[in-house]
This record gives structure tokens, C-alpha cells and sequence, in this order.
């Protein structure tokens, strides 16, 4: 199989220091990986290197066989960057705001055509916020917000979508929602990769990880790769692990690990509570 | 009613009106791109840059236009190169706007046979608007409005998500030349009507008053537009009966009306707001 | 934001600090050029003048037993003129500076009061030719805001007292070239004669009812009082200002009833507007000059001139052509002004006009 994106010795960096080095990574048609690091290592970095939006000092980028030049995007691959980097004054919609990800179809027309508008809604809907369509995006809620810029991403029909820390700042509830359809969409083929520093409740649920620290440390499977040894690595602390059943649960001491472990419990063994809304 | 149209008798206060409509319907549409993105520190830097264009242009015996049109494109793509790095940019686009217009004044002042009204290229005279400049000016703005229409999706997105569209198949550098290329010819054919001083209110000001009015994009440039019209129009107009400078008359109307809406939509705001009542039996939501 | 304020701030500093004057300069020599020194001594007195007419009819009467320098720049508006610190320089030697006054050139004045010698007088050549009842108001210089208009030289008659006032103000400074000056006076006074003769020839050969000047900058008062013009309109408010659109629309009238076949401009002035009054009221525009001499690669000053055509009588020659042009005057009547310096490179024998 061919890999979408793919990644060779790549070494990037902003001023005197790299930020990363030497990076060997591929993507790949239905795959649904985690880029697993923590804060300032590079993570976004990287992802903005394989869009083209950073200037890699070394290695090359190679997108569907062909080398990416510099400065430019590879083609067919959205992105959903971090809700913080956008602006939320600005005065658009969220269907508008979807509809600019059709952009690619007919770059020469001054509007937008009726199966834009098609294919929008559909996306909307599918993400769960069609009926915040119509409200501008400074009075969306995070989680909204988050799911409208992967509506953007989706609505151009890519193969390929990377997602910036996604999940930061959401609650579990809207976390899991988004991670089902994450799963459900690389089901039907799309690749993704998603970054986070959160194990728990990203990182673990995830087919594939790969684990990262200004370079790549490891990459695979949650089961294989989430061992002290390589977690030591990646997040230069000594972690535990919890292993039941399906699940792995990891903490930096045992008294969260307990915590984390009540979080993690499925519905049926939740203590009993009022439902919340 | 004869003394309403007393003015519209003379040729001048008419080439005044068309060009005056004109530049305030272009700063109004092009302002809701500046607003929005953030860029109107630059497009006032950038408005002093031209002077120092100006100047130059003057000295060097071109064409006003050409030379000032190109010095002021120059100006404008370094500022977005600039405003690339996000360290420490404004401190930057201060610096390269002001020697700009420091090395117009220094010209000015040292070429001593300088016979070119330094005043009204501070604060704008559209009153001594020419035949040839209205022409200048009606093909500016159907040339720029064009590029605004046959450009809107691309400019959109590039406006609102510079890397996403880059992301997503939007020439983001092309769309950079582009616009710093309508930036600088906006404010070249402009610069005649309202000088260095008072053009970015003809940008910044109806934009501003168009958001507080609107929250789509696509009507926010309407309404900035009409607006920028409406306002030179009436400015125009009224400075003829209040006896004053016609730039500074047009800026004080539209900060009166910037004012005025402000006032009208927080009262608004506040009518609109309804506080549940916390009545016993229900859960606040 | 805050830094392009603070950049500001600090380009106004720094104008600031330039305009005001140099006070270490004039302080720090207190024995250099105080008293005048005698034409023995090889250094030649330094008389500082502002306007470059001033300083042609001055060099034509100092010749040279005196530097004559003048430090307004021909072309520049005489009225907001800031002198550059070179200038300070020169003022700060000067043995005697002569100014035409009547707030004409108030930066400079200024300037030469903080930086001249404590001995050099500062001489008002205009406010000593005319008494203040002779004092004209008009269109640029309003009664209401009290300076009248301070451009005398342009009336020949007011010349020629330049000129006397000049050789006397020399010899007062100079006491053993008293006789020089009068000899250059006696000469430069048949060259203002035959112009101020010339003048009322072209007066004449103009009609009656076009005997009108609307000018850009009201600097014609003293001219037309002496000739027999009206001054009808200027275009540039008393403050100096564009004209606001009442304005222009009044003079657009004025010119219209008046039914002048021309207006003037001035090319310190370079005025758009006055350009779209020319062309809605339908008449011709040119310019006139009241501190600029015609010509390229001349001096004010007699003694380095070259150009005979780059003289005061020159300018004022240049004025009558133009005027005459668009007044519907002749032109040919100039012709035969002898325009030459007295003295210097460009001197001729003096022939009369007539």
C-alpha cells in the first residue's frame, strides 16, 4: 500500500534551536493514528511541516509519490488546527465557514454552488451542528467550534486529515463523541491523524500511536507501545500502567492512576447518579 | 430647494461629489478586509509610507501614480512579509512606515525647491480633483471592485484562515501579492481625496460600522460600502454649508455616525437580554 | 500600536530640537564681527538678507565692498520657512541682517534674533517705507488678524525706497564706502525708474475693464495700489489653508462677474484648486513670481549672478509679460527693459529706456 504522506528525515525548527530531528513517518489510506507527545514537543510543529506551512530545514515530504515543493500544500489532505489560532470575531457563519472548505472544486466562480451547499449541510449534520449552522462562529461553544473546522476539513473530500489537539479544552462527553466519529470516518477509509498529550482518554482508545519527543521515539499499537520504558521516553517522567482487560490506563502516580480508573469505568459500572445533562 | 442644489451648479463641487462617492464606497469594501484581518495599524503605516513615494516620485520627475503605485506596492508586500513573523512585527511596520514618510519630509525639506503642496498631501484636497483624476479614480474602483467580486471565495478564506486555505488549494501568496497590490493602488488613487492623515478612517470607520450591524461577511462589504458612499456624500455635501475643510468633515460625520450605532446596538443588546425568572418549581437551565 | 506612537513621539522630538535654534554658536564668540570692520581688513562685512529680491537690490548696492547673503531660498514660501542650522551659521556672523518685516519672514526673523551677534541690528526695510496708514489689508491678509501685507518689493516705487534704504543702512555699516553706494544707487535707481516706466506703458496697453487680479496668493496689493488695478479675489485663505468649497465656489463667481480673461498663480504655490477654478471659470492661468528670479543658474546675489535675466527687474519683467499676456496687454512693451545687475558679472553700461 502506498503511503498518503510521508515523512523522510525531516529536521525543522523556527529560530536557532530545531524543534524536531530527523523524522521518518508514513500515513496511510484508513489509518487512524495518534501523535503522542507532551506540550512544546514538537507535535504541531511537525503536522505543519507535512501541510507545507513550515519550512523544513532537512528531509524531504513526499505526498502521494511525489516530493512536495516548498511552500506548497499536498493535495487532498484537510486540516483542523488548534481553536485557539483562529479568530472568533470574525463575522461568518458556521455554514460559511464550511462551505470556504469547497473552495478546491471550482476555484473560478465568485459563489458557492448549490452542491456545495449540499455537501455542507451534509456535514454539518453528520458532525452534530446543523442546527448551529446558521450562528456566527464567535457564538459557538468549544466543542462546536471544533467540530465546525472539521466539517471544513471533511467537506473537501480529502483522504487525509490531521487534527491539532482536537480534544484540549473539551470535556469527556464531547471528547468521545468526537472520537467516534473520528473512528467512524477512517472505517470508511479516510486517514487521520490526530495530536494530543492526553493518554487517557485519547491516546488509549486509539489503533495507533505514534509517540514523539522532538523526534520520533516509537511507534505502534497502544498494547506494545505504551510501556515505562518508552513512556519514560517520550515524556521524561516515570509512569505507570494499568492494564484491564481492553484497556490501559496511564499516570504519572497512583493516587490519579485510582482517579483516572473511576473516570474510565463504562456507564453500566458508574456508581449510580443523577444523569447530568 | 434652489439652495439645497446650490452647490451641484458648479463643476468642481460635482467632480468632488463623484470622486468623494466614489473613494468612500472602495475604502468602505476594501476596509472590511483590513478590519477583519487585523491590518489597519498597517494601512495607516502604510498611507505614510506613500508620502515618502510621493516625494520621491516628485523629485525623480514621474508620473504620480506610476511612481507612488509602485513605491507603495513595495511597502505593502514588505509589510506582509513583515507581519509573517509574529515577533515583534508591529514594532517593525512602525519603523519601515515611518522612515518612509521621515525620508519624504527629509526630502522635502532639503530639496528646498519642493513646490508641491505638502499639505494636501497630508489632509487631502478634493476639492482641486481634476478631469483626469476622476477618470483615474472611476477606473480604480471598477478595477478593484472587480478583482473583489471575481476574487471573493479565494480572499474570504485567505482572510479569515490564511494556513487552512494554503491547506486547502487557496494560492495564500498569490492572494498576498494581490491584495497588497489593491491596498496600495486604493490608497495612491485615494490619497489625493483625503490625504495621508485622514484615509484610514475612510477605511477603518464604515467597516467598523458595518460589523457592529452585521455578522456575515458578504453583507458586512455591502453595507461597509454604501455606508463609505452615504458618508462622503453627506460630508461632502455639508462641508459646503458649514464652510470647512471637506476630508476632516466627512471623518467627523462618520465617527458621529460610528458613534450613534454603537449606542443604538448596545441599547439593543440590552432589551434583547431576558433574565429567567427564578421562579420555585423550576431548574434553571 | 503603542510603539509607532512612541516612534512619533520621538520623530516630533526630534523636529522639535531642530527648529530651535543653536544658542551655544552665537554665545560663544562674543568679539567676532561686532564692530564693523574696515575695508582694510581683508575679511568684507557680511550683510544676511531673507527674500531673494531683497537680497538682489541689496547686492546691487553693496557690490563688492560687502558679502551679501540671502538665506530664504528662491521658490519657498517665505512665510513658513524654517532655516536649516547651516543658516544659524551665517546668521551667527552676520554684521547686519536685513529683513523686509511686516511678519513676512517671522520663523527667520526669530531665528536670527536668538543666533545674530549682540552688536548686529536687525533692520525692517518694509516697516520703514511705509507708515502704518499706508499698511494694505486684503483678501490673504485680513484686517481681523492684524498683519498687513508685507509684499512691498513688488511695487517698484517700494523698491527703489528698498534701495535707498539699503545704501543707507550700508553706510551706516560701511561709513568709507559711502561714496561706492551712492554710485551704485544713482545707477540701480535709472534701471528701477525705466521699469517702473515700462510698467505704466503695459498698464496702459491693457483695457480698462481687465485691469483686475485674482491671484493665488494676495502679493499684488502695493502693485495694483500704485498702477491702478483692482484686486479682486485671492484663492489662499488667510490661514494659509486649502480654500474650503464655499470659498472656491464665491471666487468661481467673482471671476465669472468680474469677466478677468486670467487669474494667477504662483509656482510656491502649486494649487490643484486653482487649476478646476481656471477651468470651470473658463479663463487662462499662469504664474507670476514675487520671490523668485526667472532663469536657471543665476544667483541673487549681483556679484555671483551670471544670468542678466535673474534679477528682480527681470522677475518683474517676467510678471509684466505674463500679465500682459492674459490681460490682453503687449507684451513687446517689456522688451526693451534692461534687466542686468549693476554691478557684477552681468553690469552694462546703464542705458536709458527711453
Amino acid at each position: 500500500m502506498e503511503a498518503l504522506l510521508e515523512v523522510k528525515n525531516l529536521t525543522c525548527g523556527y529560530q536557532s534551536d530545531p524543534v524536531f530531528t530527523g523524522v521518518n513517518l508514513a500515513l496511510y489510506p484508513g489509518q487512524l493514528s495518534g501523535l503522542v507527545g507532551p506540550s512544546g514537543c514538537g507535535k504541531s510543529t511537525l503536522i505543519r511541516a507535512m501541510l507545507g506551512l513550515v519550512h523544513p530545514w532537512q528531509g524531504e515530504i513526499i505526498a502521494q509519490g511525489k516530493r512536495l515543493k516548498l511552500g506548497t500544500s499536498p493535495p487532498k489532505v484537510g486540516y483542523v488546527p488548534q481553536v485557539e489560532t483562529v479568530d472568533w470575531n470574525f463575522p461568518v457563519t458556521a455554514e460559511e465557514v464550511v462551505m470556504m472548505g469547497r473552495y478546491g472544486h471550482h476555484k473560478f466562480s465568485p459563489w458557492s454552488s448549490r452542491r456545495d451547499r449540499l455537501v455542507a449541510r451534509e456535514l454539518l449534520d453528520r458532525v452534530g451542528i446543523a442546527h448551529v449552522a446558521h450562528q456566527p462562529i464567535g457564538d459557538l461553544s468549544g466543542g462546536q467550534q471544533q467540530r465546525v473546522f472539521l466539517a471544513r476539513a471533511l467537506v473537501g473530500e480529502p483522504d487525509l486529515v490531521l487534527l491539532d489537539e482536537p480534544t484540549s479544552g473539551s470535556d469527556l462527553h464531547v471528547q468521545h463523541e468526537l472520537l467516534h466519529l473520528l473512528a467512524e470516518l477512517s472505517q470508511q477509509g479516510l486517514s487521520i491523524l490526530l495530536s494530543t498529550h492526553d493518554l487517557n482518554s485519547v491516546a488509549t482508545h486509539l489503533p495507533w500511536v505514534v509517540c514523539f519527543n522532538h523526534g520520533l521515539v516509537c511507534q505502534g499499537e497502544p498494547a506494545e507501545v505504551f510501556t515505562p520504558a518508552i513512556l519514560r521516553q517520550t515524556f521524561g517522567a516515570e509512569m505507570l500502567v494499568l492494564r484491564q482487560a481492553e484497556r490501559i490506563l496511564i499516570s504519572s502516580d497512583a493516587t490519579t492512576l485510582l482517579h483516572e480508573l473511576k473516570n474510565n469505568l463504562p456507564q453500566a459500572l458508574r456508581p449510580n447518579r443523577s444523569k447530568s445533562a | 430647494m434652489d439652495f439645497l442644489l446650490k452647490p451641484f451648479q458648479y463643476d468642481f463641487f460635482c467632480r468632488a461629489m463623484m470622486v468623494g462617492i466614489m473613494v468612500g464606497l472602495l475604502c468602505g469594501v476594501m476596509g472590511v478586509y483590513i478590519t477583519t484581518r487585523r491590518m489597519s495599524y498597517i494601512a495607516h503605516g502604510l498611507s505614510h509610507a506613500i508620502l515618502g513615494g510621493a516625494v520621491i516620485t516628485y523629485v525623480l520627475g514621474l508620473n504620480f501614480y506610476v511612481g507612488s503605485g509602485i513605491w507603495g506596492f513595495g511597502a505593502a508586500l514588505l509589510i506582509q512579509y513583515l507581519t509573517g513573523r509574529k515577533i515583534y512585527s508591529d514594532a517593525a511596520i512602525g519603523i519601515v512606515t515611518t522612515a518612509s514618510f521621515a525620508l519624504g519630509v527629509a526630502i522635502i525639506s532639503s530639496y528646498r525647491k519642493f513646490s508641491q503642496n505638502f499639505e494636501a498631501a497630508l489632509f487631502g484636497n478634493v476639492l482641486g480633483v481634476s478631469p483626469t483624476d476622476l477618470w483615474v479614480v472611476t477606473g480604480v474602483t471598477i478595477v478593484l471592485l472587480g478583482l473583489v467580486f471575481i476574487f471573493y471565495r479565494p480572499l474570504l478564506f485567505w482572510c479569515f484562515d490564511r494556513e487552512v486555505a494554503q491547506v486547502q488549494g487557496v494560492p495564500v501568496f498569490a492572494m498576498d501579492t494581490l491584495f497588497a497590490l489593491m491596498l496600495a493602488t486604493l490608497l495612491v488613487a485615494t490619497l489625493q481625496v483625503l490625504g495621508v492623515t485622514l484615509i484610514i478612517s475612510a477605511v477603518v470607520i464604515p467597516a467598523s460600522i458595518a460589523r457592529l450591524l452585521s455578522n456575515h461577511f458578504g453583507h458586512m462589504m455591502m453595507i461597509s460600502g454604501l455606508l463609505g458612499a452615504a458618508i462622503s456624500f453627506a460630508g461632502i455635501y455639508l462641508s459646503y454649508y458649514l464652510d470647512i475643510a471637506s476630508g476632516a468633515s466627512v471623518v467627523l460625520l462618520s465617527t458621529l455616525i460610528f458613534g450613534l450605532v454603537l449606542i443604538w446596538t448596545r441599547l439593543q443588546r440590552r432589551r434583547k437580554r431576558h433574565v429567567p425568572s427564578l421562579h420555585p418549581g423550576h431548574l434553571p437551565s | 500600536m503603542k510603539s509607532f506612537v512612541y516612534l512619533s513621539l520621538l520623530a516630533l522630538a526630534l523636529a522639535a530640537c531642530r527648529a530651535t535654534p543653536n544658542n551655544t554658536v552665537g554665545s560663544s564668540n562674543p568679539t567676532v564681527s561686532m564692530v564693523p570692520t574696515q575695508t582694510a581688513n581683508s575679511q568684507k562685512p557680511l550683510v544676511v538678507t531673507t527674500v531673494a529680491p531683497l537680497t538682489n537690490i541689496v547686492s546691487n548696492i553693496a557690490g563688492d565692498r560687502i558679502d551679501v547673503k540671502g538665506i530664504i531660498p528662491e521658490g519657498t514660501d517665505s512665510h513658513t520657512f524654517e532655516p536649516r542650522p547651516s543658516d544659524t551659521d551665517i546668521l551667527s556672523k552676520a554684521n547686519l541682517i536685513l529683513v523686509n518685516g511686516l511678519n513676512l519672514e517671522v520663523p527667520t526673523e526669530k531665528l536670527a534674533n536668538a543666533t545674530k551677534p549682540k552688536n548686529t541690528e536687525i533692520f525692517e526695510m518694509g516697516g520703514n517705507t511705509i507708515t502704518q496708514d499706508q499698511w494694505m489689508f486684503d483678501f490673504s491678509f485680513p484686517k481681523e488678524k492684524g498683519d498687513p501685507n508685507p509684499h512691498l518689493w513688488v511695487n517698484p516705487k517700494y523698491a527703489e525706497a528698498y534701495a535707498k534704504l539699503a545704501a543707507q543702512q550700508l553706510s551706516i555699516l560701511d561709513p568709507a564706502g559711502k561714496a561706492y553706494y551712492e554710485a551704485n544707487l544713482k545707477k540701480y535707481m535709472q534701471r528701477l525708474e525705466d521699469l517702473d516706466n515700462v510698467t505704466r506703458e503695459v498698464v496702459a496697453s491693457i483695457p480698462l475693464e481687465n485691469r483686475k487680479l485674482l491671484t493665488y496668493h494676495d502679493s499684488w496689493a502695493y502693485w495694483a495700489r500704485e498702477y491702478g488695478f483692482q484686486v479682486i479675489g485671492a484663492i489662499q485663505p488667510s490661514s494659509f489653508k486649502e480654500p474650503s468649497a464655499q470659498d472656491v465656489a464665491k471666487l468661481i463667481d467673482q471671476i465669472k462677474k468680474a469677466k478677468v480673461p486670467a487669474i494667477f498663480g504662483s509656482e510656491v504655490y502649486p494649487s490643484k484648486v486653482e487649476e478646476q477654478i481656471a477651468l470651470e471659470a473658463k479663463v487662462k492661468t499662469a504664474n507670476t513670481a514675487d520671490d523668485e528670479l526667472p532663469g536657471d543658474g543665476g544667483s541673487a546675489n549681483a556679484l555671483e549672478n551670471t544670468n542678466p535675466q535673474h534679477t528682480y527687474i527681470g522677475m518683474m519683467a517676467n510678471n509684466l509679460r505674463i500679465i500682459s499676456i492674459g490681460l490682453g496687454g503687449n507684451p513687446k512693451l517689456v522688451d526693451k527693459l534692461v534687466t542686468a545687475n549693476v554691478v557684477g558679472p552681468t553690469a552694462i553700461a546703464t542705458k536709458s529706456a527711453k
